[in-house]
This record gives C-alpha cells, sequence and structure tokens, in this order.
C-alpha cells in the first residue's frame, strides 16, 4: 500500500488491509495519542489546575483579609480611645457647625453682636433660599403628614437633592450703620463666633457717598453661617 | 482526509487545550476573590484627630 492511495472503505477487505499497513497503525497510534492528551488537559487537568490555582488564590487572600482587618481593628480601638479622651470637646463641634441651620439662634446673636457695638442693621436678607427648618424635619415632616401642603410641596427631587449636599450654609447680607470702628468691630466679632461663618464681601460706605446720612459709615457685608446636615445612612 | 490530515487535527486540538488551559490558570492566578463588600471593609481610617481645632474653637467668642 502506497501513500495517497485512495481506499473505498466500505470495501472490508480493503479496510482490513489499510488497517493492517505498518503507516497507518503509527498514525493510528499518534492520533489517539494526542486526541486522549487534548481529552484529558480539557476534562480532568484543567479543571484540577483552576481548582488548585483558585484555593491556593483563596488562601492568600484569605491571609491578607485577615492582616488588613487586624489593622483596621486597631485603628478603630485607636480612633474609638481619642473619641473617649475628647468626648467633652466634641460639643465644640456641634457648636461651630451644627446639625441645622438654627437661623432664629442666627439672628439673635448678630442681633447681640450688633447692639453690643452701638451699631444699627439697617437692611438684613438671605441670599438665595433659606431652609428654616433642618432636613430631618422636613423629611419627617413629608414622610409623617403625606396630605399636608408641604408633603405637595416637597416631591422626590426636593428631598434627594436634600439628601445630597453634606455641608451647607445659610447666606445672607447685613447693612449696618455705626462708626468705622463699631462696623468693623461687628465684621470681626462675627467672623470670632465660634460658629463657623465665613465672610464673603465687606463694603464700607462713607456718608458722602450716599443719601442716608444718619450714619458716618454704612457697612454692608454678606457672609455665610454654615452648618453640617446629619448624614442619613440608611 | 489522509492521516496526515487525521494527525494535525489531533495536534492542534491538544495545542488548543494547552493554551486554553494556561489562559484559564493564568486569569485564575491574576483575579481576586475579595469582593467588593470587603474591599469596603477593609478601607482604612486614620484614628487621629486633629485637637488644634478644638482649641481654635475653644478661643472663639460664643
Amino acid at each position: 500500500m502506497k501513500k495517497g492511495d485512495n481506499l473505498t472503505l466500505h470495501n472490508p477487505k480493503a479496510l482490513q488491509i489499510l488497517l493492517a499497513s505498518q503507516e497507518t497503525q503509527a498514525y493510528a497510534m499518534a492520533f489517539f495519542s494526542f486526541f486522549a492528551l487534548a481529552f484529558f488537559t480539557i476534562f480532568a487537568i484543567r479543571p484540577t489546575l483552576i481548582s488548585f490555582f483558585n484555593l491556593q488564590s483563596q488562601i492568600e487572600d484569605a491571609k491578607d483579609v485577615n492582616v488588613q482587618l487586624e489593622t483596621k481593628i486597631e485603628q478603630l480601638l485607636a480612633a474609638q480611645q481619642v473619641y473617649q479622651d475628647y468626648q467633652s470637646e466634641l460639643e465644640l463641634l456641634d457648636k461651630a457647625l451644627p446639625d441645622d441651620p438654627e437661623f432664629a439662634q442666627l439672628i439673635q446673636k448678630l442681633e447681640q453682636i450688633v447692639n453690643d457695638n452701638e451699631a444699627t442693621a439697617t437692611a438684613f436678607e438671605t441670599i438665595e433660599e433659606v431652609t428654616l427648618l433642618d432636613k430631618q424635619q422636613l423629611l419627617n415632616l413629608n414622610s409623617t403628614v403625606p396630605n399636608s401642603e408641604l408633603s405637595t410641596e416637597l416631591d422626590p427631587e426636593v428631598v434627594e437633592s436634600l439628601n445630597e449636599t453634606p455641608t451647607e450654609s445659610v447666606k445672607f447680607s447685613m447693612t449696618i450703620g455705626s462708626g468705622y470702628l463699631n462696623n468693623k468691630a461687628v465684621a470681626a466679632q462675627l467672623v470670632d463666633l465660634k460658629r463657623l461663618i465665613g465672610l464673603m464681601a465687606l463694603e464700607f460706605t462713607s456718608a458722602e457717598d450716599r443719601e442716608n446720612v444718619d450714619f458716618p459709615i454704612e457697612t454692608t457685608l454678606e457672609a455665610e453661617a454654615f452648618y453640617l446636615p446629619k448624614q442619613n445612612d440608611k | 482526509m489522509t492521516n496526515k490530515d487525521w494527525l494535525l487535527l489531533a495536534v492542534i486540538t491538544f495545542l488548543t487545550a494547552i493554551v486554553w488551559t494556561v489562559f484559564d490558570v493564568y486569569h485564575t492566578i491574576t483575579a481576586t476573590t475579595i469582593t467588593p463588600a470587603q474591599s469596603d471593609l477593609l478601607e482604612p481610617i486614620d484614628p487621629t484627630l486633629n485637637t488644634e481645632v478644638f482649641d481654635t474653637i475653644n478661643n472663639r467668642k460664643d
């Protein structure tokens, strides 16, 4: 039998001759060897290797996680210790950044500062919208009184926006009249309050530059009083 | 198909299986088994507190 001979496999005799040839036997052995290797690679070796390396990877990751969690526990214990050490001081932070706008207290404080410095507040207005109730109160009103007018005003977009901003502020503009030193003292005292208030603009106008001459100097200041709404973790 | 063709087919199948296995093993080795939830838990925290802030606030007026 020669290489390249065309054989009719339907013929049992020809098939017998073909199977008996050494070349065919050699090729058949090689073919089945490679086929068996491929078969076992796919169905036995591959899953075994994957399981092996996967388990090894899991063990290493678990060790890493363990080490990092130990570190985190130490950090938490340290943080707890710091918190306990400074617990009495923490209310200072609440004074600096209250949970809600505390608008009424802010107005009272401004009035007190103005009076203390013998000045007169001639104008006061808020810049942009000011939330008089704190966020939590608004959300509670919205959830507990579903049929009230307020609930209809508080559409989901408003509720969502209330939940978004972590730090907020009450922006206001105030005009005070008095002498230069008094007005300056008001501004200085304003930014020196325990509650965080930032001055955005400060303008002194002398009596010559305006019609109202009740006061020698009129000061317009724009400021914002910050507050930090509690985060809703739900 | 001749004998050679059959052998070539078997060899290619075998090589494909080997390459497939190697890539799968590589993927298994490089992929992490740490879940996103675990990663969140592992975020380190800084336990130090800037205590100067307390002094600063304390020095301000009520």
